[in-house]
């Protein structure tokens, strides 16, 4: 099974024996009158005509025909020369290294040995019409042509005999009709003298159809070209792991669909589709895609409905409900195990099958570097996850041929399959100094967990096991319990769970702790930074032990709170400072306006209170929506002035520099912000 | 309390403010007052009755005066009381705007 083989030799071997009978024989060549036809040829195979299949086709066919049937046998194969070499050099882009003269040779062969059966079939013929003898005569050779050129792949890559060939037979009609209508007609006028302009005649019909077919082609391949960018940019923003999948998946979509003899019209859109099928992953978060080990049963569902997704803008984007539903089924399992509706066997439409072995392909051509592992992983998912039917189609010859065919990436360490695996040892070592107790349970009904002390907690894993059961698929669920947290996994056997459970609570803790530790630092550094001014509380009671007497609150709900919080402190501000410390004055309702805004932008709701000390009035606004990032506080407080057009929402910097002291309280549960202010607060009360 | 009355002529309309001005004008000022003296070419800004301003009410008042100065046209900051001032200054608005905006 390789390109020098003894039918390829035999080719190549008749190609060359043609040049030298045709050298030989040079003297019955009229090169003066064929120059034209010559010309035809080589115009024709610098400008093939593309086919909506994807192939090309050339029509200088024409030309051979015509120099057989006016010339004779001899000029035809000088055609046949030419044209060959052009053609082959043209697929090579011209560069004369990539040239490989055994290929023209076995290229020339198979040509050879066409244009003679056609030419025998032709002069039989001979009494009947031109129209019969040319049609024929293309017919006999295209045929003859076909079936060597499919004896060669079937020699080299190992396709099947004959494979496609009912397509193939249909697209015989085009070469047919071409040579039936345009070698008659410029026979006749061989005859009056007129070769130049008949030439010229046929080239800009022949041109005029290139002409179109390309500009149609072209279209086709910008929407390809697109479609790979766009799954190219997601992937990329998921890993870079990930690059070139789709595209790779769409490349070994469209060879796949060689190999079944798919049917053509549709291949261009179903190869599009495939390279689309994960656009959906673009809309998931990247912590799902991006994690690493196995995905907790919430998360599991998050990543399943990216089948849902991609299928909602493939169809967006083509209106065709069919290819939405191939894309929204290629994680459909063959035993009815997969997502997202558990189809089974052939109720999974044919295309989302043939995504989802080509999906399981690509995975495994880049995880594996050896062939032959490719091929054993490919048989064990046979019948369980992809269609034994189509992986008996594919061999080791192919395996090989597709991996020419896929853009290489480094290889990966180990194998990082879709299938999720149990967490390594080293990683379960390395987390043991952090984690609690762990158990292992079997579950078989509900009687089996009876032993369990932690009643909530028995009532919760019961379901989960049960599931387990169903679907028999390993998963793991993050459980609380009588302020304890747990880990469960769910390893499910033929009629029982084994349940591995595990107390996270220390875990927690040790993080909660890490927490703890950074605020102390940060705490430490603010202080310094701000001299004193600014207090970063561990908890919210250091405030609150810090407040004086209360006069006043009011819950800040709307942008209006924010004057109605300005009037409220007002209120409380003494007679004399307002006459004599406008400034101060002006500080103090710019730090309140500050605290409200800052807290309507971030947390909806909250309250605002004012309190007093001796010489001291305390403004305290607390909310219950998501902190304030301390990290960003040293940075405001070093930078004092803000000249970029970013400046806006500078509202702590000005509350920093209003107030005389500041301490803040931030977690996730809310902040609380106490403002101070010198006054001389002498009618307080 | 934040209240605005415009007074314009041929070429040119002056928006005299009144009250304060925070994150409670922003909807007056997008949705009133800048589609009111957007067709004019000399826009002036009068805070005489202005007497506080926070960062939110900055903000807008940067975006007003840009969204306006996209459009070609003239605009003037003018009799702003010093306290006003003041925060201006605390957020360097002259760096911003420039300080041939203020007179």
């Amino acid at each position: 099974m390789k390109e020098k083989n003894g039918y390829t030799i035999l080719l190549s071997l008749v190609g060359v024996a043609s040049i030298v009978y045709m050298i030989r024989e040079w003297h019955s060549i009229a090169l003066f009158a064929i120059a034209p036809i010559l010309f035809l040829i080589v115009l024709l195979d610098l400008f093939p005509v593309r086919l909506l299949s994807g192939e090309e086709y050339s029509g200088s066919l024409v030309g051979f025909l015509i120099l057989a049937l006016a010339f004779g046998y001899n000029p035809a194969i000088l055609g046949i020369v030419i044209s060959t070499i052009i053609s082959y050099t043209r697929k090579k882009n011209f560069d004369i290294r990539q040239m490989n003269l055994f290929r023209i040779c076995s290229a020339l062969g198979k040509s050879v040995i066409s244009i003679y059966l056609s030419y025998q079939v032709m002069e039989a013929l001979n009494p009947f019409s031109t129209y019969i003898q040319a049609g024929l005569g293309a017919l006999v050779f295209s045929l003859v042509y076909m079936l060597l050129l499919a004896g060669a792949s079937t020699t080299i890559i190992g396709t099947p005999f004959l494979n496609d060939m009912v397509l193939k037979l249909k697209e015989l009609i085009v070469p047919v009709l071409l040579c039936t209508i345009i070698v008659p007609h410029f026979l006749r006028h061989i005859s009056l003298g007129n070769i130049v302009y008949e030439t010229v005649y046929v080239l800009l019909f022949l041109l005029l159809i290139i002409f179109l077919s390309h500009g149609f082609i072209r279209q086709l391949q910008i929407r390809m070209k697109s479609s790979e960018e766009f799954i190219r940019l997601s992937e990329l923003r998921i890993s870079q792991r990930n690059e070139g999948h789709g595209k790779n998946t769409g490349i070994l979509c469209q060879y796949m669909l060689e190999l079944l003899a798919y049917p053509k019209k549709r291949r261009t859109d179903l190869v599009n589709y495939t390279t689309l099928h994960d656009i959906g992953k673009s809309l998931l978060p990247m912590e799902i895609l991006t994690k690493r080990g196995a995905l907790s049963l919430t998360e599991e569902k998050e990543y399943q409905s990216h089948a849902t997704e991609s299928s909602n803008i493939i169809y967006a984007i083509s209106g065709d409900k069919k290819a939405a539903a191939w894309v929204l089924h290629h994680h459909e399992r063959y035993d009815g195990k997969g997502f997202p509706s558990g189809l089974k066997g052939q109720d999974i439409p044919y295309e989302s099958r043939i995504i989802a072995l080509c999906n399981h392909l690509e995975h495994l051509l880049s995880s594996h570097s050896d062939n032959v592992d490719v091929l054993h992983q490919l048989q064990r998912l046979s019948g369980k996850v992809l269609d034994p039917k189509l992986i008996q189609r594919i061999t080791l010859e192919i395996i090989i041929a597709l991996r020419q065919l896929v853009i290489t990436k480094p290889l990966l360490e180990g194998s990082d399959l879709i299938d999720s695996e149990l967490p390594s040892v080293d990683e379960h070592k390395e987390m043991s100094g952090f984690t609690g107790g762990t158990v292992l349970l079997k579950y078989k009904d509900h009687h089996s967990l009876q032993e369990m002390e932690d009643i909530h907690l028995k009532n919760q894993l019961g379901p989960l096991a049960e599931h387990a059961l169903r679907v028999s698929e390993n998963f793991y669920e993050v459980i609380q319990s009588n302020q304890k947290t747990f880990e469960a996994h769910f390893y499910p056997e033929n009629n029982w769970v084994a349940i591995v459970l595990t107390d996270i609570t220390p875990a927690l803790e040790y993080r909660e702790q890490l927490h703890q530790s950074t605020m102390r630092s940060y705490k430490d550094v603010i202080e310094t930074l701000s001299k004193s001014k600014i207090d970063i509380c561990l908890e919210q009671q250091e405030i609150e032990e810090h407040l004086g007497s209360p006069l006043a609150n009011m819950d800040i709900m709307t942008k209006s709170d924010v004057s109605s919080g300005r009037s409220l402190v007002m209120e409380y501000i003494p007679e004399e400072l307002k006459i004599n410390q406008p400034k101060k004055l002006m500080h103090i309702k710019l730090a309140v306006s500050e605290g409200v805004t800052n807290l309507i932008k971030h947390a909806a709701h909250g309250k605002l209170s004012v309190y007093s000390k001796p010489n001291v009035l305390q403004i305290y606004i607390t909310d219950h929506g998501s902190g304030i990032p301390i990290h960003e506080l040293p940075k405001m407080i070093l930078i004092s002035g803000y000249s970029s057009k970013r400046s806006l929402g500078k509202g702590f910097a000005l509350m920093y520099t209003s107030a005389d002291r500041i301490m803040v309280h931030t977690s996730s549960k809310g902040t609380s912000i106490l403002l101070e202010f010198d006054v001389l607060l002498e009618e307080a009360g | 309390m934040f209240a605005y009355q415009i007074v314009t002529d041929e070429v040119q309309a002056t928006i005299y403010f009144e009250g304060d001005i925070d994150i409670d004008a922003g909807d007056v000022l997008e949705d009133e007052i800048e589609p009111a003296v957007a067709p004019y070419t000399n826009i002036i800004l009068n805070l005489e009755k202005v007497f506080f301003v926070d960062s939110s009410g900055i903000g807008l008042i940067i975006r007003l005066v840009q969204v306006l100065q996209e459009l070609g046209r003239n605009v003037y900051i003018e009799q702003t009381q010093p306290e006003v001032m003041e925060v201006f200054e605390l957020l360097q608005l002259d760096e911003i705007l420039g300080k041939e905006i203020f007179r």
